[in-house]
């Protein structure tokens, strides 16, 4: 200490200054030696499920296919007159693997005529209406009952114009009465020209006829998954 | 650009939500189907019109004649033009209202002969209606006439007086075409 007392009382400037940083430098390269050693080698372990664990996506697939015995979807129907009903019937599957529900019904008309412009449902309301029913087996094509066994389906719509089908979709099965995966819905859409009283005079009809006019129509069944499910396995 | 600090709130809350285990909104699945090709629905019509002969096309409007007076008469066709039969039909006859004129709107239950003005095979002629000049128009209807799709019927008008135009109407409603129908198909 006495050896470094000298450098620290020498009268000369430069020798107090040179002593000064060599200690603050001695310090420093200490303290650096201190927090190096503090950083240290740490142990990892790690471990591994032995064999993959495969995680899957389920499917949620809708499909349309006409009744057995019915045209279904699949031909026209023509020259309908106020107070006719025909009965077509088609079987929706959920297909996919996963639980379903909300099923609903919309309409397009691709040729836009007043058998699909005209809403509401009161007289002075004469464009197609549909109502639809179902069976949990196939229909009796015959009768047009649901007798085997007569067991009605969840689905339902009652009476709709299509007008109100392509502006909003009706509602066959709410939400969450499920639609188990696999599962058919067979249904029964009854499509009616409500009854009308209009003359027509020296083969002229008259303003606002129903008489004479085509729909083209795209029927379209949605559904949506069932709710999300958290699990405990 | 927002403000930094606005950033550093939102990273913030974000890293408490995932701390607190909030689940945020999924897409959820949905399925449709459509009808493979479009279905076509179409509505009938009904339209009878009275036109000179079976094979005339539609004039659209009222069949108007001038009355040969005599034995023989006027003959026309009453034509379906719709899409539908028929089964009845709404007739209405006017006269020129001058003289004592009388008309007789008549059909024959086989073929007529227009010549000689007779039913012919042993038919029967039916008289739809009579009308006079005081009485004109006069109008039937819903008379019993069922004519099929693009089928027609022959009609005569007997007037006592020639040279007068006459002139006959038919208006045809939903109900005097088929009754409803539910089908299954």
């Amino acid at each position: 200490m006495k050896f470094l007392s000298f450098f620290f009382k020498s009268s000369s400037l430069v020798t107090r200054t040179l002593a000064q940083v060599a200690v603050v430098g001695t310090v420093g390269t200490l303290s650096l030696g201190v927090m190096s050693s503090s950083a240290f080698t740490s142990l990892n372990a790690v471990a591994s499920n032995p064999s993959p664990v495969v995680a899957t996506s389920g499917t949620l697939i809708a499909l349309q296919a006409h009744g057995v015995g019915s045209a279904g979807f699949d031909s026209g129907i023509s020259n309908m007159t106020p107070g006719d009903t025909v009965n077509r019937y088609v079987n929706f599957t959920n297909s996919g693997n996963l639980p379903a529900t909300g099923l609903t019904l919309s309409v397009a008309d691709g040729t836009s005529s007043l058998l699909t412009n005209l809403a509401g449902s009161t007289a002075g309301d004469e464009g197609l209406h549909v109502t639809v029913s179902s069976c949990t087996s196939a229909w009796n094509m015959t009768t047009g009952a649901c007798d085997s066994p007569a067991v009605a389906g969840p689905a339902a719509l009652a009476s709709t114009s299509l007008y109100t089908l392509t502006q909003t979709a009706g509602t066959l099965i709410s939400s969450p009465t499920a639609i188990a995966a696999g599962a058919t819905e067979y249904l029964k859409f009854s499509i009616a020209l409500p009854n009308k009283s209009e003359t027509t005079t020296n083969g002229t009809f008259p303003t606002g006829t129903i008489q004479g006019l085509s729909a083209s129509l795209t029927w379209t069944l949605t559904e949506v998954q069932a709710a999300a499910a958290t699990t405990n396995s | 650009m927002p403000k930094l600090s606005t950033l550093r709130a939102l990273v913030a809350l974000c890293v408490l939500l995932t701390v607190l285990g909030v689940d945020f909104a999924y897409a959820s699945l949905k399925g449709a189907s459509t009808n493979s090709s479009t279905v076509i629905v179409s509505s009938g019509t009904w339209s009878e019109v009275v036109v000179a002969t079976p094979s005339t096309a539609n004039t659209f409007s009222a069949y108007s004649f001038t009355t040969k007076g005599g034995t023989v008469g006027n003959f026309m066709s009453l034509r379906n033009f719709g899409t539908l039969n028929n089964v009845t039909v709404t007739i209405t006859l006017t006269v020129k209202t001058t003289g004592t004129k009388t008309n007789q709107l008549q059909v024959c239950s086989t073929t007529w002969n227009e010549s000689t003005g007779a039913c012919s095979s042993g038919g029967t002629i039916t008289t739809i209606m009579s009308t006079t000049s005081f009485t004109s128009p006069q109008t039937v209807t819903s008379y019993p006439m069922a004519i099929a799709i693009g089928g027609s019927v022959r009609l005569r008008v007997l007037d006592n007086q020639s040279g007068y135009t006459d002139t006959i109407s038919v208006s045809l409603a939903r109900v005097d075409t088929r009754a409803a129908t539910t089908t299954n198909s």
